[in-house]
């Protein structure tokens, strides 16, 4: 049952590789470019983050052990562990992971690392690599690597880096030959190398103290990178020990300079700060919603960084006799904009267990403090347990995940429960629809799909080796799938395994 | 009798602890079933022979006393006679508590730095004393350094911290011995700082040093003579896993069969058995990492079930060994695989039917012989399970994080009789029995869980 893996190879062991790979050459030089529209450039897809898609041909069924392979285009080795989630943009695909299993061997030792990866056929194209912090644990946690989700915009992508950077990096790598700035101190300057345009670190520079990781995916509109610069408390006091340092920002696009910071949860930070903004326009008016590690929901003007709306999203929970929070909930999942709404999910650092949670739709019309005027429904305690999952928002539905394993099908309209779906594992990923279908994945590996709509009905549950937890995504009919050491794309009707991963030759 | 084969065998190789339950009911001091002397209790395997135990509590039902305790801990009580041994971090007072230096998620109670072993009357819950073992308690996750539970035969308390202390002292806490294993064997070297109980055998404190995640040191297990604490023998204990995966936090388990007895130990990647004489390892079983997953540190320890051995690190899967083997029995004795895996509990089994607990909070029963699934993935209460289940008269306890404890009926098929709550407080140990009586450590209390008169009507 088990698949096993030689660590001295690079790739899924096949005997067919090398002809599918000298067939794939001669498909590449007359394939015209992935057409944008089959890109899934960002956390969500798109800047009001519903993970949704009208990718269509999607499999359901798929392989990839000694004994069976199927419907696999192309796998690629990543590091050891492997916390963020893929996106496809322009004919490349990012992700964030370690380096557990290092493309450069001159590089050794525990790093975050961003790497590309040519989307036609898997081929390594170039990694960013970044040191782990010096502070350690308390602010880097161990082995997670990069576990932001860039976001691609035109010939730039944005990420949040371990160090708690947020960083530009050209999307060409060094292999155009150039070396775009302002940032031109690269160590290592070879194609297959970031050619980083700009950092901005946001704990040396604004003050920030991250709490064990930087997860934030950044959301780009109008020129600015917006992001959660994931603030949080001293790990031994569990105090904020500076209230002052921004939680949230916007960057200049081109300058990675900050246009505006907020630290509106100041010292009502619980633990950390993990979530990503969504970016919306509600009755004409642009709006990038920030989830604070405070349970509440600030929303900003995104050029000017005025406050619109806030609502705590804790609000429904006791208190404790001091008023303190009585939980550790916050806003770990990322909002989503839909129509004049915003949905969201509250729950704990999944480390801690479930627990009793939240999913709330909000009015995103209403301006000042909403809290007590925008709700439009909630499910709570024992209706909904902590999640950490974005929702979907799908033909009048909400597909949303609890951390115990469930995955709820909720009607948009009202909040009221449509069914729910027991996973029978812990669930950090979130749903992803498309085709007709809900995809999600779950720890002990399995991609369980389901069909989309009111009648729950299970069309196929697989696995691929390696897989933990993540969420799934498509760019074109091809779903890719990231486990801890591999990256997976999955097509219909794809030849049985092709081999991945060579290092690209040349221009593409 | 389900204990009846295992008890056999350890009589014949001339086991005579006075803790074995049904062979030495007529030479122990009192009934076997009073006394709870090492983590996994007198059988060494989570089971227990006692009668009249309580199916239903909460805070103010069925408690027959409660003792407030200094901190939370990992480590589960000892028992022995009118006695019982707990450690625990002191509390937090003036100045700086315990460093945290790895937390993941969730509150945890205040602690400081010092590390005792406090003596509890078991009529009444009071104090009988209290020994301050040394300082340097810290914060790594899951655990502070008062993990490793404590061990009694009787004669002595033996315990161990997750700093090296390393101590013997009698039932009334005058020291017998004292050292400090890193010390004198090197530092440990765990992700997660150092948490295994040691196995107290035939008169000998097997201690296993499975570690690689912050030390280039080799493993070893290490035995001590227990009246004296000299090192009878020291082994090497060689292992091809990388990263976190050489680490393990497990207890080693005897296994008797035939004429032979071995000591088992799960982790890093495999499952040995060893003389306990020399400590000379027997056999290895590779196949629980089989990826060779960088992560896959080990928790659970293995179990003993009819002719099979299960060990399971992290994910799975889990794997059955046949007994009896020599060498690399990889190829030739892994009896069954199953996807099914537990990372922290350790499962319990009546020697027919292995139950699994899932950390998550799924419950599941295969056949020990075949691996046959009965049920797999039931839910219990929701919540992070770390306790091991304990099996008596039938029924099987299990306790989350919280402090809930689902009550099933033992057997093929899966039934919860009832649950019940303590105060919700970070929860860890596993239950320990002593005569009709359940002692329940909660993070803030120890409770002594028993059928009042009015309820057994």
């Amino acid at each position: 049952m088990a698949w096993t893996r030689d660590p001295n190879r690079r790739s899924i062991p096949t005997p067919r590789a090398a002809a599918w790979i000298a067939g794939l050459a001669l498909v590449l030089s007359a394939a015209p470019a992935v057409l944008a529209s089959d890109d899934w450039p960002m956390w969500g897809g798109s800047p009001g983050r519903n993970l949704v898609s009208d990718a269509t041909g999607l499999p359901t069924e798929f392989a990839s052990t000694r004994k069976k392979t199927k419907n696999i285009r192309w796998a690629a080795e990543l590091g050891s562990q492997t916390y963020g989630n893929p996106v496809v943009a322009d004919g490349r695909v990012y992700i964030g992971t370690n380096n557990g299993n290092p493309r450069d061997e001159s590089i050794e030792g525990d790093r975050g690392v961003l790497m590309c990866f040519r989307e036609s056929d898997g081929a390594f194209l170039w990694q960013a690599v970044h040191e782990k912090l010096e502070t350690g644990d308390k602010e880097d946690w161990s082995e997670i690597g990069i576990c932001s989700t860039p976001c691609v915009v035109g010939d730039r992508a944005y990420y949040v880096s371990n160090r708690c950077e947020l960083v530009a990096v050209d999307v060409e790598g060094f292999r155009d030959g150039e070396n775009d700035g302002p940032y031109k101190d690269e160590a290592k300057k070879g194609e297959e190398h970031a050619d980083i345009v700009w950092t901005l670190d946001m704990r040396g520079a604004l003050g920030v103290r991250p709490f064990q990781a930087s997860a934030s995916s950044p959301v780009v509109a109008d020129g600015l990178v917006f992001v959660v610069t994931g603030h949080g408390v001293d790990e031994e006091t569990h105090k904020v020990e500076n209230p002052a340092a921004p939680s949230f920002l916007a960057a200049d696009a081109k300058t990675g300079k900050v246009v505006w910071q907020s630290a509106a949860p100041g010292e009502r930070l619980l633990e950390g700060q993990w979530g990503s903004p969504a970016y919306g326009v509600v009755d004409g008016t642009a709006q990038v919603a920030m989830p604070g590690g405070d349970g509440v929901m600030y929303v900003f003007a995104p050029k000017s960084g005025e406050l619109l709306w806030k609502f705590d999203c804790k609000a429904h929970e006791p208190k404790t006799e001091d008023g303190r929070p009585a939980t550790a909930n916050q806003l770990l999942s990322t909002p989503v904009y839909y129509e004049h709404r915003l949905l969201v999910a509250v729950g704990q650092n999944p480390e801690a267990g479930g627990g009793p949670g939240c999913l709330r739709s909000i009015d995103a019309r209403k301006r000042g403090d909403v809290t007590k005027t925008a709700e439009l429904w909630r499910i709570e305690g024992r209706e909904f347990g902590g999640s950490i999952g974005t929702v979907a928002v799908h033909d009048g539905l909400v597909y949303a995940t609890e951390l115990d394993g469930f995955l709820s099908c909720v009607e948009l309209e009202t909040g009221k429960r449509v069914w729910r779906h027991d996973l029978l594992a812990y669930v950090w990923g979130s749903p992803f629809v498309a085709d007709g279908k809900v995809y999600i994945r779950n720890e002990d590996g399995d991609v369980v799909i389901l069909k989309a709509g009111r009648e729950l009905e299970e069309i196929a549950t697989n696995t691929l080796p390696g897989l933990v937890n993540g969420t799934v995504i498509a760019a074109g009919s091809t779903l890719f799938i990231a486990g801890d050491d591999q990256l997976f794309a999955v097509a219909e009707g794809a030849s049985p395994a092709a081999k991945a991963d060579k290092p690209a030759q040349g221009g593409e | 009798m389900r204990m009846s084969r295992i008890a056999t065998h350890w009589v014949r190789v001339g086991f005579v602890a006075a803790s074995m339950a049904v062979a030495c009911a007529s030479i122990a001091p009192a009934s076997d079933v009073e006394h709870w002397p090492q983590w996994r209790g007198p059988s060494l395997d989570g089971t227990s022979d006692a009668t009249g135990l309580p199916t239903s509590w909460s805070t103010t039902e069925n408690v027959k006393w409660k003792t407030p305790l200094p901190s939370w801990s990992g480590s589960t009580p000892a028992i022995w006679g009118d006695r019982i041994f707990v450690m625990s971090p002191t509390e937090k007072g003036e100045g700086p508590g315990a460093p945290v230096l790895r937390k993941m998620g969730g509150e945890r109670a205040p602690e400081g730095v010092e590390l005792l072993l406090l003596c509890i009357s078991k009529a009444d819950g009071k104090e009988l004393w209290r020994k301050r073992l040394g300082d340097g308690n810290y914060v790594l996750g899951k655990q502070n350094m008062s993990s490793p539970s404590p061990i009694t035969d009787g004669d002595n308390v033996y315990v161990l911290t997750g700093t090296g202390v390393f101590a013997a002292y009698t039932m009334d806490g005058a020291e017998v011995w004292k050292m400090n294993l890193q010390e004198n064997y090197g530092k440990f070297g765990l992700g997660w700082g150092y948490g295994a109980t040691p196995l107290l055998f035939e008169g000998k404190l097997i201690v296993p040093i499975l570690h690689g995640m912050t030390t280039d040191a080799a493993s070893q297990l290490i035995a001590f003579d227990s009246k004296t604490g000299k090192e009878v023998w020291r082994v090497e204990r060689p292992t091809d896993a990388v990263v976190e995966s050489p680490d393990a936090y497990t207890t080693p388990v005897p296994l008797a069969y035939e004429d032979r007895t071995e000591i088992l130990i799960s982790g890093a990647d495999y499952l040995t058995a060893h003389d306990p004489d020399t400590g000379k390892e027997i056999w290895r079983c590779g196949g629980i990492n089989p990826t060779k997953n960088q992560y896959y540190r080990t928790v659970a320890s293995p179990v003993v079930a009819g002719d099979v051995v299960l060990a399971c690190a992290k994910r799975g899967p889990t794997i059955a060994v046949r007994i009896g083997g020599k060498g690399d029995v990889t190829k030739t004795h892994t009896a069954w695989t199953s996807e099914l895996s537990y990372d922290v509990p350790t499962p319990v089994t009546d020697g027919t039917y292995v139950y699994i607990l899932n950390d998550r909070g799924f419950m599941a029963c295969v056949e020990a012989a075949t691996g046959d699934v009965q049920y797999m993935k039931e839910r219990l209460p929701r919540g992070v399970y770390d306790a091991s289940p304990l099996l008596a008269e039938g029924r099987i306890y299990v306790t989350n994080e919280a402090g809930r404890t689902a009550v099933l009926k033992a057997g093929p098929k899966f039934e919860v009789l009832g649950v019940n709550d303590l105060e919700d407080s970070y929860t860890l140990s596993s239950i320990a029995v002593s005569g009709n009586e359940l002692f329940v450590r909660t993070s803030t209390h120890l409770y002594c869980i028993a059928e009042t008169e009015s309820e057994s009507k």
